[in-house]
């Protein structure tokens, strides 16, 4: 960046001056003291950079007329521009004027000095000879100060914030300070803190407190119900004292019933229920008395009655007797009857007999007796006789008709060969007849061919017409397509007639030719025949003379054979008349046996024999009733003489008097048999008498068995075996159970009064004494004070607690306690945040600070070396600082150290100037700025003087360089004017 | 037409909450604050009661800290009481701030009061005229945190027309970090219940309208970030429809407000302007907590700023404002950003600034922190700053080196 140009439209003692800094790059600005170098160069900086309103106020032209005028810069990246800047327009703000036209402001002019301000400019841009007098001062930590200053803040800013950061920080917190904020707000918290943790655990305690008061609550209940016990029990000793008569009481019965064995077991209510089932017993028990004496009576009439009664048996046999007796009256009846009827039969069968006449007699006839098969072998002989006779009959007959039919036959025969002709004239007959009927079948053949020669011959001419009518109206059409064609020139037309006439002469020639082949089959065979026959006349006689014969040979033939047949008949005759003959013998031989067999058939006729048998049959019947009847009139005679034994037995054992009459024996066993039938009836009655006696026994017994059972029962509920141990017993159990009852009543009298371990006392026999009972009185008494007593203090203690718990519940100390607690919490966390705001800002400087020099002042130590040794000629080699605080050091050719006091004036401007130049170019690399230098070089001798102007010539190749001196040698000085303006003010 | 039904959906009432942010406060105010939280719980009977609803669901966190006073505990117990009284049902859920308190359970709460006392989700019925009408379903917290979607356990088990679930956790984020029973919004509307009511998110917003799912958010801010009216939600229900009104119950306002302060060159017209300000917010808002950005403004207001020439102002101003009824308490001002210098640009320079600024990219606060953070009495009390605070006291530090490094005029 070059200033090319400034206009002055007043500023301090400037005013309308126009200055051009264009012709070279080191720009020499020439006056006298007072001549406003240093205004001159105030007013390009408040160009560049504007001013603040105090500080322009300085330079309000003294002749008047407006502060402000204008810059021409020109830029490497930006070309050419002009910076405007008035006093009282637009509070100084610039207006640049761009070369291009545009017009831009203050922050565009920013941009482009990349935001360098006023002061950082003079750090960096500008010394004058004031300032080489700080050179002494400096140390590490200033050059690293004027390094930060790169950019847009300055190195005071830097220092200034992180002092202030500092300041803030510390009166913020210190980690072991009382009086920072955060040190003092802790030491607050901490205390209600305390606090609160006292709260929180009063607020534990609330629980706490809360089950205190259940627990009391429930001590206070308790105690009350003891004290209710209490007080009962006291109520209750003195009821005792009242009592205790009754205890005595109680006590002696108690004692009482101890000498009973503990448990007598015994029914419940047992004597009065044992009472009762016997009364229930007593009507029962007389009324079996009774039965049984009746029962007793009747036995022994049943004994009585039983001993006259006779054997079963004897009985039995004496009544057979009577029945028997009965029927011997009809047996002796029956007897006399069948002898008659014997006697009758004999007679009848000996008449029978005689009346037959073959000799036989009663006697004889007795065991005689037929097989089962005479009568019919009797019948079958008297049959075949008559049949054997028939048949001879028959046979006779026969043979006689026979021989007349044969007689008959032979004449006929005779006759009808009379009447027959002889062979020869026979055959000649036949001839004649075949011949004729020839000749009539030739006829008839003859006929018919004639009949169909006709129909051919109409037949062909219809063909021939028919031909020639299709061969006209092909040659028609085949006219016509010839004439088509030949209009047209068509050669298939001609064709088509040509094929036409073809066919046409074709068919004509086919059918023509047909005809002809035909013809001969029809044409031939038309001549008569020419046989000779005989008359007809002569060949119906003929005729009529061949039949004749035949019939009568017909004849002949049929005699003969009858002929034949009758021999045959006569020979089957005989045979049968030969059979019958033989059979005649055999019948003979059965007739012979049958009379050997019964003699009497000798004086009697086959024929007679079936009769007879009828007739013996009847007599054999006869005789066979006579021999039955004498059996039945032998056992009955047999069964009376038994009985009569039998009677006379009997009769003995029961009597020994001798009796004939057997009626009167009868009659005397009948009475005994009568005798005995009423015993027994008697016998019955008592039986039946003393059966419903022993039923009625029975069921009284039956009706006594559940009392009987209740009896025992309750004996055995009892433990006894009689009624009188039974008794006994009862009363006893009565008697402790009386004693029971008593010793119940005192108890509940005493019940109400005693305690358990009183009871106890009591019941196992002990007496509990009266003094025992004052005793118990007043202890009872003691202790209920105490209860009371205790009472009273738990119910205040709970009063208490109640109060608390109330306290903590309406209370909003807690609450509030907490509320302070987290404002101050709330206070310390945002101090704490603004400590962290600070903490953090001066961490980043200080980093910042650190990266800044340790990155650059190597590099500037290095350039401020480069350039002093080349001042002074190669005397110094090295410049250097030791540490933070030391002053800057040089090393000379000869290795002896110097710090910067022990330089002469002259080697340390030179000293600064090397280093201010080096900065620069530090910065130079960034913001090519014009490097102001003002008054500087009053202490350099001219030869290293010579070496600053090469520098800045070296310079003024990057930068343009405005030199502000009063040293009018400048202008001679430099050596070579090109590239250097001297302006000369 | 199904019977109607009417209830108020309230969540994270944080009983006796601390405010935080706040210092300095004339009694008068610090006293209004400490019972703000009860006064708005006040208010929420006062609605019940005059709405006449049939009851009250509370998702969750009804105290502020596991460990209560026993004055809250109270409290609360007598507001169940005058509910009882009123034949108001309470359906009550724990959350992450009061999981399930032990103390909490031995007092004898009304028979009204019907705590969900699992950590699974349980039921209730609600009955109205002798009819089953609504049943609400909910969990408590038993531990600080609830990692498991909770939603899979809420299944319809009646009959009833209506279903009302309670829920107190967030939307499932694709962190790591879901510890408050997530959920989505699409796994609660696949239920099918009628009503959704939310806790844990003390803003007050709906995820879905139909049905609706719901943050009711607190009923009293408590700090900055809880601005505006707070409250519940009054919820009718008719089978068809489901309407909800917004009732604010807050006592006390958070409020943040910008002030364009472009115009102000002098500490004078900034006090103006403020004043100004603060009258109009006192008409509208009643009490206020407020925080003031000031934006656009002038260099030199910066000047003010960091000077504490503003903190003056603002001291003034408090005092006014603190003895009228409808108080306002400026708790700060900020300044909401700077315009006439562009901190990006200073950031790319070569220059110390730029450096410096630079230097700030990627810093974890840490060890810069420890002296403090780790002093033996501080650590204490201080609590973790979050990823927020950092960011703020990053900027805050950037600006105030800023400032300090360019200011111009002489020290």
């Amino acid at each position: 960046m070059k200033i090319v140009h400034a206009d002055i439209y007043g500023f301090g003692k400037w005013s309308q001056t126009s200055l051009d800094f264009s012709k070279g790059s080191l720009i020499v600005i020439n006056g006298e003291n007072e001549s406003g170098k240093s205004t001159l160069r105030q007013f390009m900086l408040f160009m560049l950079f504007g001013m603040q309103p105090k500080k322009r106020a300085q330079f309000l032209p003294k002749k008047g007329g407006k502060l402000g005028g204008r810059l021409t810069i020109q830029t490497e990246d930006c070309g050419t521009f002009t910076i405007e800047r008035l006093h009282d327009r637009n509070k100084a703000l610039a207006t640049c004027y761009h070369e291009d036209g545009n017009q831009y402001d203050e922050s565009w002019l920013q941009q482009r000095l990349k935001g360098l301000d006023a002061q950082a400019f003079s750090a960096i841009f500008s010394f004058d000879s004031v300032t080489l007098q700080q050179l002494q001062q400096i140390k590490k930590a200033d050059i690293g100060e004027v390094l930060l200053g790169i950019g847009m803040t300055g190195t005071d800013q830097i220092y200034w914030t992180e002092k202030w950061l500092d300041q803030q920080l510390q009166q913020l917190f210190k980690p072991h300070g009382k009086k920072p904020t955060i040190n003092q707000l802790l030491e607050t918290i901490e205390e209600k803190t305390n606090e609160l943790v006292r709260m929180e655990q009063e607020v534990e305690s609330y629980q706490q407190k809360q089950q205190e008061k259940t627990i009391l609550q429930d001590t206070l209940s308790e105690l009350q119900e003891e004290y209710e016990v209490l007080r009962k029990e006291k109520l209750q000793t003195e009821q005792k004292l009242h009592l205790y008569p009754t205890i005595e009481a109680f006590h002696q019965t108690q004692q009482k019933l101890a000498s009973f064995s503990t448990e007598i077991e015994f029914p419940e209510q047992g004597l009065t229920r044992y009472q009762q089932i016997k009364e229930a017993m007593y009507p029962l028990k007389s009324e079996l008395t009774l039965i049984e004496s009746n029962l007793e009576k009747e036995n022994q009439q049943l004994i009585q009655v039983e001993e006259s009664l006779l054997n079963a048996e004897v009985v039995n046999s004496l009544e057979e007797l009577i029945t028997k007796a009965k029927k011997h009256q009809d047996i002796d009846n029956k007897l006399q009857f069948t002898k008659k009827s014997i006697e009758d039969l004999e007679k009848r069968l000996t008449q029978e007999l005689h009346l037959m006449q073959v000799g036989l007699t009663i006697d004889s006839f007795k065991g005689f007796s037929f097989s089962f098969a005479t009568e019919e072998i009797w019948q079958e002989i008297k049959e075949e006789q008559e049949q054997i006779t028939r048949e001879f009959a028959t046979i006779e007959n026969e043979q006689a008709t026979l021989k007349e039919q044969q007689n008959f036959l032979a004449k006929e025969k005779q006759t009808y060969e009379q009447n027959q002709l002889d062979q020869a004239t026979i055959n000649r007959f036949v001839e004649q007849v075949d011949h004729k009927k020839q000749v009539e079948a030739e006829h008839k053949l003859t006929a018919n061919r004639n009949k169909q020669k006709q129909s051919w011959q109409s037949m062909k001419q219809t063909k021939i017409r028919n031909a020639n009518r299709i061969g006209l109206i092909s040659f028609g059409l085949i006219l016509i397509s010839g004439i088509i064609g030949f209009l047209q020139s068509t050669f298939y037309w001609y064709g088509f007639s040509i094929i036409g006439l073809i066919f046409i002469l074709l068919q004509q020639v086919s059918l023509r030719q047909s005809i002809r082949s035909m013809e001969p089959l029809f044409v031939a065979k038309t001549d008569d025949s020419t046989i000779k026959s005989i008359d007809e006349r002569q060949f119906q006689e003929a005729e009529a003379i061949l039949q004749e014969q035949n019939q009568l040979q017909l004849q002949v033939d049929k005699t003969e054979n009858a002929l034949r047949d009758l021999q045959l008949e006569q020979v089957k005759l005989e045979e049968r008349k030969q059979f019958y003959k033989q059979k005649q013998q055999m019948l003979t031989i059965k007739i012979t046996e049958q009379i050997k067999q019964y003699p009497f058939l000798q004086d009697v006729l086959v024929s007679h024999w079936p009769k007879l048998y009828h007739h013996l049959e009847k007599a054999m019947e006869k005789a066979e009733k006579i021999y039955i009847l004498t059996k039945e009139a032998d056992q009955l005679a047999a069964d009376i003489r038994d009985f009569s034994l039998a009677l006379e037995e009997a009769y003995y054992q029961h009597f020994s008097q001798k009796e004939e009459d057997k009626s009167k024996m009868l009659q005397a066993i009948r009475e005994i048999a009568e005798g005995q039938k009423y015993k027994m009836e008697e016998q019955t009655q008592i039986r039946m008498r003393s059966d419903d006696l022993v039923t009625k026994k029975q069921a009284i017994q039956s009706k006594l068995q559940p009392y009987q059972a209740d009896i025992k029962q309750l004996w055995q509920k009892a433990k006894v075996n009689d009624e009188e141990q039974y008794i006994t017993k009862g009363n006893q159990k009565q008697e402790q159970q009386a004693l029971e009852k008593e010793l119940a009543v005192y108890q509940q009298q005493l019940v109400a009064f005693l305690s358990e371990q009183e009871w106890s006392r009591l019941s196992q026999g002990d007496l509990v004494t009266k003094v025992e009972q004052d005793e118990a009185l007043g202890m009872v008494t003691a202790k209920l004070k105490e209860i009371q007593a205790e009472i009273k203090e738990k119910q205040q203690q709970l009063a208490t607690i109640h109060l608390e718990l109330e306290q903590l519940e309406t209370s909003t100390l807690y609450v509030d306690a907490k509320h302070r607690y987290y404002t101050l919490q709330s206070e310390l966390q945002q101090h704490a945040k603004q400590w962290a705001v600070y903490q953090l800002a001066i961490e980043k400087l200080q980093d910042t600070k650190e990266v800044f020099q340790h990155y650059y002042l190597p590099k500037v130590l290095e350039r401020t070396t480069f350039h002093f040794n080349y001042i002074t000629n190669n005397k110094y080699v090295n410049v250097y600082v030791t540490n933070q605080d030391a002053i800057l050091q040089v090393e000379d050719f000869e290795g002896v150290h110097f710090n910067v006091a022990e330089l002469s004036q002259g080697a340390r401007d030179q000293l600064y100037i090397s280093l201010r130049i080096a900065l620069s170019e530090m910065f130079q690399k960034q913001m090519r700025m014009p490097f102001f230098i003002d008054d500087a070089f009053v202490h350099f001798d001219p030869n290293r003087l010579e070496k600053i102007i090469k520098i800045f010539q070296k310079m003024t190749e990057n930068q343009q360089i405005i030199l502000f001196t009063n040293d009018t040698t400048w202008g001679k000085m430099t050596p070579d004017k090109k590239n250097t303006q001297i302006v000369q003010i | 037409m199904q019977e109607k039904l009417s209830f108020i959906h309230c969540a994270d009432l944080h009983l006796d909450s601390p405010f935080t942010g706040l210092n300095h406060l004339p009694d008068r105010i610090f006293q209004e604050i400490k019972k703000s939280t009860f006064k708005a719980l006040d208010n929420l009977i006062d609605v019940a009661i005059k709405k006449k609803v049939d009851f009250i669901l509370m998702v969750g966190d009804v105290f502020d800290q596991t460990n209560q006073s026993v004055y809250a505990q109270m409290q609360f117990l007598k507001a169940c009481e005058t509910l009882h009284h009123a034949g108001i049902a309470v359906y009550l859920s724990f959350g992450n701030h009061d999981y399930l308190q032990r103390s909490l359970l031995q007092f004898k709460f009304p028979e009204n009061v019907h705590i969900f006392t699992d950590d699974t989700v349980g039921s209730f019925i609600f009955e109205k005229n002798q009819k089953q009408l609504a049943t609400i379903y909910g969990f408590s917290y038993l531990e600080r945190a609830v990692h498991k979607n909770k939603t899979e356990e809420y299944q319809k088990v009646s009959n009833t027309p209506y279903h009302i679930g309670m829920l107190h956790g967030s939307v499932k984020q694709q962190t790591d970090h879901d510890v408050y029973a997530p959920f989505q919004v699409s796994e609660l509307d696949n239920k099918g219940f009628d009503y959704w009511a939310l806790g844990h998110i003390h803003k007050r917003q709906q995820l879905k309208q139909a049905p609706p799912i719901v943050y009711s958010g607190n009923i009293q801010g408590r700090s900055k970030k809880e601005t505006g009216e707070k409250g519940c939600y009054y919820v009718e229900m008719d089978g068809n429809s489901v309407d909800l009104t917004f009732c604010p119950l807050q006592t006390i306002r958070f409020e943040t407000i910008t002030l364009d302060v472009n115009q102000c060159t002098t500490i004078q017209q900034l006090e103006k302007a403020l004043d100004e300000k603060i009258e109009q917010i006192h008409n509208t808002y009643g009490k206020t907590i407020l925080r003031i950005q000031l934006t656009n403004f002038q260099e030199v207001v910066e000047t003010w700023f960091y000077e504490e020439m503003i903190a003056d102002v603002i001291a003034f101003l408090n005092e006014k404002m603190t003895i009228k009824h409808d108080w306002i308490w400026i708790q700060a001002i900020e300044l909401s950003e700077q315009k006439y210098i562009d901190k990006e640009a200073l950031r790319q320079g070569d220059h110390f600034l730029g450096e410096m600024l630079r230097s700030f990219e990627n810093t974890e606060l840490k060890e810069e922190l420890e002296p403090l953070w780790k002093h033996r009495q501080a650590r204490k009390h201080l609590t973790k700053l979050t990823k927020e605070d950092e960011t703020e006291i990053i900027d805050q530090a950037e600006n105030l080196l800023i400032y300090q490094l360019l200011r111009k005029e002489e020290r």
